[in-house]
């Protein structure tokens, strides 16, 4: 095998693909080419590292160095300083958010410093197009080990024992799924990888996807021999084109191999996967209406039991399990259910990929032992909260999640205490919240996205979510009273015991841990009409302060309503009637001027605005 | 299975679902989508009830009961969820009414204010009183709705014929989407959007008509509000009587349970309790009985025609008149027309008459019916719909079931679910054109070769032990070589080898038989080609008649010895003044300008032939008198009598007798239907299949025919063949436009290739000529139909028939 003096990773993720990481890798090989290196540097594009923030992201071995937010034109600068003279470029280099000194290694980043990875543990190092490069990092060793070595018993032992539960939601125990759908009577049995991840700001499913396709490909083969398949299915939503693309050119590395089809490896077990691509929605996540889509009916749910396990796919038993817990399979196998075990908590094993969004420095995807303190996810590898801001609250597990506040940020991270806490591990979303947020909105927010994305069958979701919007709006507005929040907990109630699958009976979720930890700031939207945060466009008015303006004309011209009257240099005035809230005023006024205030509640009102503009004749 | 439902213990037979359970031991539990007819989908949410040991509520419905299982269905927690749930779903469905306080008193004085458009609550609602939700709110009991109000937008949708779509009514609780596609197989309503925007719709929001909605108003039925309703009856009152009838247009025989009152029919709708049917129907049992039964001119009273004239007169005086012309003529030169749609009892009656006068002839059934000519050869014609969808292997022979037999169609598509292949052989545009794996279309006047290819495939095979040793086999083989069947030039040997083989591929397949492969007359080739093929490939023979009571009069015309001849036989019989008499008896006849000596009519409703006649008698229609019919399985049903004879008409048969006995025929007297039937049961040995029918037998193949030929002024082949809807003798969708619609009856259809070569398009304007007739209608496109055929239903100016024929687009 050729060997190279120095490698190139260049991250080819979605995040840093987006940013342009295919023209920078094409930059970097002409460079390399035109310096005549190419027998010496090897550019390798990998899976998405979970930095997205900070893409394209580049990455050279053996040094280790970290390159961040590259452009094409530093890279005749890159490959002179750092290949040809040995001087990594400090100016190119990550910079904590405290403004210290450049971080060269990217083993000494705070972000990565405190990662375990399991399921990425080949994100950033291997060509994910390259079935080759994932069987040099011991791709397919535990496929072979299943497959001559272990008997359908031996699997499902290990992966109990192991101790791993479903990384989509719920946390159901993968390896009691897999004895069910191995006991259930009917044949043929399948295997359902499902790909369809849907929660606003996640991207841990798409990423694994991107970064080692053939991890996933890899556990479905060894679920397929444990619950006796000979078929599976990827459920990827469309709007997954990269994950796609790898996953279409893995299968068809795998069967050139050997890997998949008929008599795999020589041991008389087959398996064939294809890829069913989602019609794009939501609900298609949940495992009764993606096995209906699969189906080609339209992707609503239906009543379990009887469980996929028993009766899924055309009736047969199936074993449906989310990208991220078929990926997990291949490492317990090849090292271990022990050694699983060993990681994570008494009843949450192993790691837990989060998509980290938000109000938080570090931007991006990471893997963290379960049982890890929220502190450590938000102060030591997020950075902290951008703007010197104070944190708020984390919203876990997407829509179907809840708000956890800054009282407990010390909670461990696991199915139990995040459930007990009001949020749920869901698939992973963590959108960090800081003072500047209002858990009305927040919750309005998330209520109105599994509003639109019920898929309209049973009563208590498809309108309960609807009416429950209409409150919030109400209170948002400052309409609200305090019955309101009584008819929203009976609300909430209904759905949640009332409704068909998951979708509604998390649905409340938002805004019960929002009522639970937040309730003041409910009342203050009720009783004193305020919105504390600002951000309740009904509720906040924006002032400019006299003494502090500057009249600088930049906010009147910014203004898209027309409704900043002023002249240079003279103090400008918003004319009330006719703001709209968009804020745009506040965002122009220079930061050191910082004339542009948001007021709310009293202070809104003594602007004497004619309140709720007319509509009534 | 022991299970406990409310603390009591029972004794369960077979898996129920815990809706089934608690209802059969008599608790009630409240709940909107679940339908017998239909799988569980546990949508409404409503049935919600407590299972001991599980965390949550299940749905009734869609739960199973376990052995040892305990079921709460009533609890104070329960009561306050449903509520809850109730309470949701009448947030997005006008309610005024269901909550009012008032509502108990209203019910007095409810009129027919439900024509205004917009519903905004009960009384103006089309399912008020029939409203499964105003049921529910009662069990739930719910006094008021504590949401503001929210009605869906858009207007009532009326683009369709005879339904009415109002989306603010719906609840979305699926019925008419699942029973659409479940049951029906239609699959054209749906829902479409997501999220509280969801809503029931078609695809791409096109018309029902457009989607290929066949109109058989299930969704209509199982709607539990009033979101979907029949436009007819839309503004009537409640129904104050329901009876049953047997659905009197085809041979399946539905039973439909008929909805009037005060005497007054409003609305049918197919029975669950039909034994045929089972709460399904189609377009003409759901929404065309009250037009053709109760709509057009009904003749009151008896006529004589006096100085010229057509004036009422008393029965006696009308039956005197009409013996004293009947008898003045010689038997032999008489003739009596009936309908293959008229009661058991009279045709009968009828048969028995022309038997005992020594008529000269007779028309009843289309005597090209497939039933009729393989009852001919004593292929027996019993049969049960379950077979079909046992089968394994269908073959459609010149038939289209979805249009003319849609309760076997959905045997059929039964047959399809459970993985059997459909195959089509004939020239329809078929329906269901996407089930059929395996097509031959011949051209016409090419049906027997086609067959003919199948059995020298099939024979070429082999020839299995039992299919040698059928009697007439050996006389068979030797005919093969000399039968000159003529090659289908547009049907090459190999595609016949592949249907052949796929025919006989999973055992033995079952022929669907229609009338459209032996029109527009039965040539004895066709006859004996299918028979064969049927023994070659040791396949059952399943011919459907045409008419709701076609069994009935082959059962008649046996008992009697009589002959059934086409109705230009009759034409030509009173032209030549052989058939000096004519007795028209519920059919509208074409006399084609003749007239005969004597014309009788009885009849229910006026028609052309009939302001010709010497008398006139006005007959009830089956909904007045309950007649029996035997359906095309050879079973035997009647119906309720429904409503009260209009003016002085009586049953047919007791007109007919009246009249024999006036004539002084003996055996005449009848006191009721019953006596009657009784009679005729005992007379036609049950009416089945005579038992001492010889098995059938090989065929010898006759010298087949010449097919019409073409020319070059007229390249086409038109085959004009009568409509799908006869009632009477008369054409339903000529008085439904509706139906017309549907129907598409002014349409001819063509194959697409020979369409593009035309630069004709779907829907474009066409002018056909052949060298007698020229007629514009609509050009339909369907890949069935053969290359340079054109199909055409009869209308005035096109006569059944195969002639050559050529075809333009008009501007």
């Amino acid at each position: 095998m050729k060997t190279y003096r120095s490698h190139w990773l260049v991250c080819a993720g979605t995040g840093c693909v987006s940013c342009g990481a295919f023209a920078l890798k094409e930059a970097l090989e002409s460079e390399v080419r035109r310096r005549g290196l190419e027998s010496e540097v090897q550019v390798v594009p990998t899976g998405c590292n979970g930095f997205c923030e900070k893409g394209p992201i580049l990455t050279v071995l053996p040094e280790g160095i970290f390159y961040q937010r590259l452009k094409v034109e530093d890279v005749p600068t890159l490959v002179e300083e750092h290949l040809i003279k040995g001087r990594p470029v400090r100016r190119l280099m990550y910079i904590p958010p405290d403004g210290t000194a450049p971080v060269p290694k990217m083993a000494d980043i705070a972000f990565f410093k405190h990662q375990r990875l399991v399921v990425l543990r080949n994100r950033g190092r291997i060509d994910p197009e390259k079935i080759d490069e994932a069987i040099a990092y011991d791709g397919y060793e535990a496929l072979g080990r299943a497959l001559t070595a272990m008997t359908p018993e031996d699997i499902l032992a290990e992966i109990t024992v192991a101790g791993l539960r479903g990384r989509g939601g719920a946390g159901f125990p993968t390896g009691k799924k897999w004895a069910a759908a191995r006991l259930a009577a009917g044949t043929p049995k399948y295997i359902v990888c499902n790909g369809d991840e849907g929660d606003p700001g996640a991207f841990m499913d798409r990423s694994v996807l991107e970064a080692d396709p053939h991890a996933v490909l890899e556990g479905m083969i060894i679920g397929a021999k444990a619950i006796g398949a000979s078929r599976g299915f990827l459920y990827i939503r469309n709007e997954y084109p990269l994950a796609i693309q790898r996953m279409e050119l893995a299968i068809r590395q795998a069967r050139a191999y050997g890997l998949l089809g008929p008599d795999i490896l020589g041991s008389g077990f087959d398996f064939e996967a294809e890829i069913v691509r989602g019609a794009g929605a939501f609900v298609s996540g949940e495992e009764t209406a993606l096995l209906a889509s699969i189906e080609g009916q339209r992707a609503m749910p239906r009543q379990r039991p009887p469980y996929p396990a028993q009766q899924g796919l055309w009736g047969k038993p199936t074993v449906i399990n989310n990208v991220e817990t078929w990926a997990n399979v291949p490492a317990i196998i090849r090292r271990g259910s022990a050694w699983f075990a060993a990681l994570g908590t008494e009843t949450s094993k192993g790691t837990k990929i989060f998509s980290l969004v938000g109000k938080i420095n570090n931007t991006g995807l990471v893997e963290v032992p379960m049982g890890i303190r929220l502190r450590e996810i938000i102060y030591e590898i997020g950075g902290g909260i951008p703007g010197g801001r104070d944190f708020k609250a984390v919203q876990i597990g997407g829509p179907s999640g809840g708000c956890i506040p800054k009282a407990l940020i010390d909670l461990p991270v696991d199915y139990e205490s995040l459930t007990q806490a009001g949020a749920m591990m869901g698939s992973g979303g963590m959108i960090v919240l800081d003072e500047d947020t209002c858990m009305v909105d927040i919750a309005l927010y998330f209520l109105r996205f599994t509003m639109e994305e019920s898929c309209g069958k049973c009563s208590p979701c498809r309108v309960g979510t609807r009416q429950m919007a209409q409150i919030l709006a109400r209170i948002s507005e400052g309409e609200g009273t305090e019955a309101d929040l009584e008819r929203l907990e009976t609300l909430a109630q209904t759905i949640r015991q009332g409704s068909l699958c998951g979708l509604g009976q998390t649905a409340p979720n938002p805004v019960l841990s929002t009522l639970r930890y937040f309730r003041d700031e409910y009342l203050a939207h009720i009783v004193d009409r305020s919105c504390p945060a600002c951000v309740c466009k009904k509720l906040t008015a924006f002032f400019i302060e006299p003494e502090k303006c500057v009249g600088c004309l930049l906010c009147l011209k910014a203004c898209p309503v027309k409704a900043i009257s002023g002249e240079r240099r003279r103090v400008h005035v918003i004319d009330q009637a006719a703001c709209i809230q968009c804020g745009a005023c506040f965002n122009v006024c220079p930061a050191k001027v910082q004339a542009v205030s948001k007021l709310t509640g009293p202070k809104k009102r003594a602007l004497a605005i004619p309140e709720a503009p007319a509509e009534r004749p | 299975m022991n299970i406990t439902i409310n603390g009591r213990s029972l004794v369960v037979a077979g898996r129920p679902t815990i809706l089934e359970a608690a209802r059969a031991a008599g608790f009630a539990v409240p709940s909107l989508c679940d339908h017998r007819a239909l799988l569980p989908y546990g949508a409404c949410r409503i049935c919600l009830v407590e299972i001991k040991g599980r965390r949550g509520f299940a749905p009734a419905c869609s739960t199973p009961f376990e052995e040892g299982m305990e079921v709460i269905t009533e609890s104070p927690a329960l009561a306050a969820l449903r509520r809850g749930i109730l309470e949701l779903i009448l947030a997005e469905h006008p309610s005024s009414c269901l909550v009012c306080t008032e509502k108990t008193s209203c019910d007095d004085f409810k009129s027919t204010i439900r024509k205004t458009g917009e519903v905004t609550g009960c009384v103006h609602c089309p399912a008020n009183g029939r409203c499964e939700l105003q049921r529910v709110v009662d069990m739930v009991g719910l006094e008021r709705v504590p949401y503001p109000a929210r009605r869906r937008d858009g207007e009532i949708v009326r683009t369709d014929p005879f339904i009415d779509r109002d989306n603010s009514l719906c609840i979305l609780c699926g019925r008419c989407a699942r029973i659409c596609r479940e049951v029906r197989g239609a699959s054209v309503l749906t829902f479409v959007d997501r999220g509280s925007e969801t809503l029931i719709g078609t695809a791409f929001g096109r018309t029902l008509l457009d989607s290929g909605c066949q109109f058989c108003g299930a969704c209509v039925d199982v709607c539990p509000t009033g979101s979907l309703a029949e436009r007819a009856a839309r503004p009537e009152p409640l129904p104050d009587r329901r009876t049953r009838a047997i659905c009197p247009f085809c041979s399946l025989g539905c039973t439909l349970d008929v909805h009037s009152r005060a005497g007054r029919l409003l609305y049918t709708v197919p029975s669950e309790q039909g034994p045929v049917n089972e709460g399904q129907g189609c377009v003409r049992g759901r929404f065309a009985v009250r037009s053709a039964l109760t709509g057009g001119r009904r003749i009151l009273r008896p006529h004589l025609r006096q100085e010229g004239e057509l004036a009422p007169v008393s029965w006696e005086e009308a039956l005197g008149r009409a013996a004293e012309l009947l008898k003045a003529l010689p038997g032999p030169s008489s003739a009596w027309v009936g309908s293959g749609q008229s009661s058991l009892e009279d045709l009968y009656l009828m048969g028995k008459w022309g038997s005992a006068i020594g008529a000269g002839a007779c028309s009843v059934a289309s005597p090209s019916s497939s039933a009729a000519i393989l009852d001919q050869e004593g292929v027996s014609l019993d049969f049960r719909l379950e077979e079909i969808a046992a089968a394994r292997t269908i073959v459609l022979v010149g038939i289209d079931p979805v249009v003319s037999h849609p309760l076997a169609w959905l045997e059929v598509r039964k047959a399809i679910e459970a993985g059997a292949r459909l195959l089509s052989v004939g020239s329809l545009p078929q329906t269901a054109g996407r089930s059929i794996s395996h097509a031959l279309a011949p051209r016409p006047g090419f049906e027997a070769a086609v067959l003919v290819g199948m059995i020298r495939s099939i024979l070429e095979a082999g020839v299995p032990k039992e299919v040698a040793a059928k009697p007439g086999f050996k006389d068979f083989q030797r005919s093969l070589g000399e039968a000159g069947d003529p090659p289908d030039p547009a049907i090459p040997p190999e595609a016949i080898a592949a249907f052949a083989s796929e025919l006989t591929a999973r055992g033995p397949a079952l022929l669907l038989v229609g009338g459209d492969f032996f029109l527009p007359s039965a040539r004895p080739e066709t006859t004996a080609a299918l028979l064969n093929l049927a023994l070659a490939a040791q396949a059952r023979l399943v011919p459907l008649a045409g008419s709701s009571n076609g069994r009935g009069w082959l059962a008649v015309r046996r008992a009697f010895g009589t002959e059934d001849r086409p109705p230009a036989e009759i034409v030509q019989g009173i032209r030549s003044g052989r058939l000096r008499a004519l007795f028209l008896a519920g059919r509208a006849f074409d006399l084609a300008g003749t007239r005969p000596e004597v014309l009788i009519g009885l009849s229910s409703h006026w028609n052309e032939a009939l302001l010709q006649a010497d008398v006139v008698f006005p007959a009830c229609t089956v909904l007045e008198t309950p007649g029996r019919f035997i359906n095309v399985e050879g079973r035997w049903q009647s119906g309720d009598e429904t409503l009260p004879p209009p003016g002085e008409s009586k049953p047919g048969w007791w007109a007919t007798a009246a009249l024999a006995r006036e004539m002084g025929c003996e055996g005449f007297s009848f006191a009721s239907a019953e006596e009657v039937a009784e009679e005729a049961r005992q007379r036609m040995a049950g009416g089945g299949s005579p038992p001492d029918a010889p098995a059938p037998r090989f065929l010898p193949l006759p010298r087949f025919g010449t097919p019409t030929a073409t020319d070059s002024g007229h390249p086409f082949l038109l085959k004009v063949v009568p409509p799908p809807d006869l009632f009477g003798g008369r054409d339903l969708a000529e008085n439904l436009p509706g139906l017309g619609k549907i129907r598409r009856a002014s349409a001819v259809w063509m194959n697409p290739q020979d369409a593009a070569a035309a630069g004709i398009a779907d829907g474009d304007a066409v002018l056909v000529a052949t060298a007698s007739v020229e007629v514009r209608a609509e050009a339909r496109l369907h890949p069935s139909v053969p290359r340079r055929v054109l199909r055409a239903s009869a209308r005035a100016s096109l006569v059944a028939g195969v002639e050559p024929a050529r075809v333009a687009k008009v501007s």
